[in-house]
């Protein structure tokens, strides 16, 4: 069954106009071949994804010289004739299992709803076939696991949960949106093979993405897309290795793998460290009642003007360890000298937040969705006033900060939700570095963002950190970034430190095996 | 296990302290209003008991003591279950209680079961549907802001004067149920159908209904097996507060069908400054509110289990 796609354009109508979100994309598609789209957000990738199984929505405009899949012209399907299409001859996966499955759902439900939805076998025989399902993607234990919700579920467990659903008919086509953004290296590397084996059983897959490496280990066949313009497609080696255009080759650039590791020299090691965590432990009782340990003696250093990541899977300790030197979450145990004082004690009696207040101004943070940090009620210009808070007027002030992350002036009137998300993330580090800070908690400041601008933003904080001399506890999921970034790095499994050190040393020659797990998984999925 | 239990004990004790809370209130009510409490238990400024009387009731509620003992003795009382006397009914309050809450419960019960059928009809097949939505939307717009009474007047005049439909009044049967259970539910329905249709309209925007219309699900069946399970959590929570909504709104739409109640009840004894008959009514209310909470938290939990057992 053979996928074929001829100038397919798809647009919006809107009060000022027509939006055009793809034009004239043509691919075809066959059994055990992938495709892959490739692009920012704002590309038209996923419109392209929906168009093809007729779910673009009611207000889209659906054009095509030819949309057809094993002879059958798409175009001018009924619904219930598309109805009969999707998830029998081409299955959708999305990005994020937590919530493309229904949330208050057991999984296995979800997945026998794929075969009850086409009238496939009994009750029984349904049940049966979800057990042999999620055993075929690699889930241990599925008559457990068909009975949890996803949210019950690790991440790389409920993303193969959700290929399961969608394979459940075996289609001969598969359509994978962005099937690993939200997941671990290690996850990741789990998915890639799954779907690996799925095409070398002869699946078509379409595969849609903004990871290059992701994108070089799996496709035959690559198509950039701008603006929802093809701007080059053709072979993925020729593509990835031999661009011609200026955006693909842009696209390859800003992959933090490609950009020189940190030069780190022996700065700052010879002062007093700015901050120094001891013997940080905490333990926190879970849904059932049990008291689990989230973290146990983790101790670092850090000094002026370096960085230190932070790297681990999803649930080892990052965030909690970040929520701790912030002085937000009080720990069981241990202390956190910074400046020379002491910032965080454990246990009942922790310091008094007006020891802290003083301090307060030298520490500051960066979130990986910094829309979520700002009141949408206000204007950047409020923000960064608030931030800068001190009496009389800012407008110098903030014009200052504003030229100082690279954002135009004019932007100061605008509120956060009418800004990308590049722009978004430099207002926040305006407000961050408005106080002058000494230390600043990056958590994952760049996952959000597509690779180009992700490039930027990493340039901007380097540059910065030259400029002030701050220090950066920098977390991290993606070894790329943390390579670029930092002079050392710690990592985290499971609540403890098991691996510390410089990251020239750990990145080249980790002696953990944990540590050399997470490497191994990033080597897969890098496009060298 | 043990988790579960601890947190049904909380809510218990939760719920007694509201109860006590209510009972301090009546107290309260009683002490802090002008005039001897003796007069307002013995039927207030107009009913001439004798010294006699005066005296027996003093010694009988322990006036003669002081008011701490007094709200000890008080509260006591009504653990007991003894609600005292009603003088205008001239029984005993836990009697008058028992012979006009079930009008008054069946009336709450029907309006809030008629109020979420009108919603889900209102809402389930008309969210995201263009023109269709946008009129069912106008008109729960409009229910919700219909006053009880007036509409009760209006279909008292038209379905039981002018086309004698069914019984302008009474407690007899269904057909009696039928008008008030109607002036209270539409109003009711328009607030649930406005509430639903918002979480109906955020649910159906979700990936997951994306992944389920993947599968080959039909919108039907998109709507009814998962955004609709999403879109109930907050009418839920919503309906706790209808429950108490209702008994107020019952006042009116029971005294202008002439229908037996709480309501009614409630009316005339603050009518006739019944204190004891306006305590026990109170207290009975608030029970029924704490009641309808429980219920709704019991509810909520098996529609979304994943709230089980993360609240103390």
């Amino acid at each position: 069954m053979i996928l074929e796609v001829e100038n397919l354009s798809v647009s919006f109508p809107t009060p000022t106009g027509e939006h055009v979100a793809v034009q004239d994309l043509s691919f075809t598609l066959q059994p055990g071949r992938v495709v892959a789209l490739v692009g920012e957000s704002g590309s038209g990738k996923s419109v392209t994804a929906r168009s093809l199984i007729g779910l673009a929505g009611p207000r889209a405009c659906v054009s095509a010289r030819r949309l057809s899949l094993g002879g059958q012209d798409l175009r001018t399907l009924s619904s219930r004739d598309w109805r009969a299409l999707r998830g029998r001859h081409i299955g959708m996966v999305l990005q994020d299992a937590l919530v493309a499955l229904d949330p208050l759902r057991p999984v296995g439900r979800e997945i026998a709803e794929s075969l009850s939805a086409h009238k496939w076998g009994t009750r029984a025989g349904r049940n049966e076939r979800v057990h042999n399902l999620l055993e075929q993607v690699g889930i241990p234990d599925p008559v457990l696991r068909a009975r949890q919700r996803p949210d019950e579920l690790s991440g790389g467990l409920r993303q193969r949960a959700l290929i399961a659903s969608a394979i459940a008919l075996s289609p001969p086509l598969l359509i994978a949106d962005e099937p690993t953004t939200a997941l671990d290296p290690s996850v990741q590397a789990q998915i890639l093979r799954l779907l690996g084996r799925l095409r070398d059983n002869g699946t078509g897959l379409l595969l849609i993405s903004h990871d290059l490496g992701f994108v070089a280990r799996l496709a035959d066949h690559v198509i950039v897309l701008h603006h929802g313009a093809v701007v080059e497609q053709g072979a993925t080696a020729q593509v990835l290795g031999r661009p011609v255009h200026a955006y693909t080759r842009t696209l390859l650039d800003a992959d933090p793998v490609r950009h020189p590791p940190r030069a780190t020299a022996q700065h700052g090691t010879e002062t007093a460290p700015l901050l120094t965590a001891r013997d940080l432990s905490l333990n926190r009782r879970g849904p059932d009642g049990v008291a689990r340990r989230i973290l146990s003696d983790v101790g670092f250093s850090l000094h002026p003007g370096r960085t230190l990541g932070l790297i681990g899977e999803s649930g080892s300790g990052k965030t909690t360890t970040a929520r701790i030197v912030m002085g937000l979450t009080q720990p069981d145990a241990g202390e956190v000298i910074f400046m020379g004082e002491r910032w965080v004690r454990g246990g009942r009696q922790g310091v008094p937040e007006g020891d802290r207040r003083p301090r307060r101004r030298a520490i500051a943070m960066i979130y990986q969705d910094p829309l979520g940090s700002f009141d949408p009620r206000w204007t950047v210009r409020e923000i960064l006033a608030d931030a800068l808070s001190v009496a009389g007027n800012h407008d110098h002030a903030i014009a200052t900060l504003l030229d100082r992350v690279r954002l135009p002036a004019s932007i100061a009137a605008r509120r956060p939700a009418s800004l990308s998300g590049g722009q978004r993330q430099r207002v926040a580090i305006a407000r961050a570095v408005a106080v002058r800070p000494a230390l600043i908690v990056c958590d994952e400041p760049v996952s959000a963002l597509d690779v180009s601008v992700q490039a930027q933003v990493l340039d901007l904080l380097e540059e910065l950190q030259r400029e002030l001399n701050m220090a950066y506890l920098f977390i991290s999921h993606d070894l790329g970034v943390i390579r670029r970034m930092c002079d050392d790095v710690l990592v985290m499994q499971s609540g403890r430190i098991v691996e510390a050190g410089p990251a020239a040393e750990i990145l080249t020659a980790p002696r953990h095996t944990f540590t050399r797990t997470l490497l191994d998984a990033a080597q897969d999925l890098s496009a060298a | 296990m043990t988790h579960l239990l601890h947190r049904a004990a909380w809510r218990l004790l939760g719920g007694l302290l509201v109860l006590l809370a209510a009972a301090s209130l009546t107290f309260a009510a009683l002490h802090l209003t002008p005039g001897d409490p003796v007069t307002a238990i013995l039927g207030g400024a107009s009913a001439n008991p004798t010294p006699e009387a005066i005296a027996a009731a003093r010694h009988e509620y322990g006036l003669d003591r002081p008011l701490a003992v007094q709200y000890g003795l008080y509260i006591a009382r009504i653990a007991r279950g003894d609600l005292g006397q009603s003088f205008s009914q001239h029984m005993p309050v836990i009697a008058v209680l028992r012979a006009q809450a079930p009008p008054t419960l069946a009336l709450m019960a029907s309006s809030l079961v008629v109020a979420w059928l009108l919603a889900l009809l209102s809402v389930v097949p008309t969210a995201r549907r263009g023109t269709v939505g946008a009129i069912a939307s106008t008109l729960e717009t409009i229910g919700a802001g219909l006053p009880q009474f007036w509409l009760g007047i209006l279909l008292l005049w038209g379905l039981a004067f002018e086309w004698r439909l069914l019984p302008p009044a009474g407690n007899h049967g269904v057909p009696a149920l039928v008008l008030p259970t109607l002036s209270l539910a539409i109003p009711l329905a328009g607030f649930i159908a406005q509430v639903m249709r918002e979480s109906f309209d955020l649910a159906l925007d979700q990936p997951f209904i994306l992944t389920a219309r993947a599968r080959g699900l039909g919108d039907g069946a998109v709507r009814l097996r998962h955004a609709l399970r999403h879109a109930l959590l907050p009418c839920i929570s919503l309906s706790t507060w209808a429950v108490g909504a209702l008994v107020g709104n019952a006042v009116a739409i029971e005294i202008i069908f002439s229908r037996q109640g709480l309501g009614r009840e409630l009316f005339l004894s603050v009518a006739t400054h019944d204190m004891p008959l306006v305590s026990g009514i109170v207290l009975f209310i608030a029970l029924t509110y704490i009641l309808a909470g429980l219920a709704a938290d019991t509810l909520i939990a098996l529609v979304d289990p994943r709230l089980k057992g993360t609240r103390p």
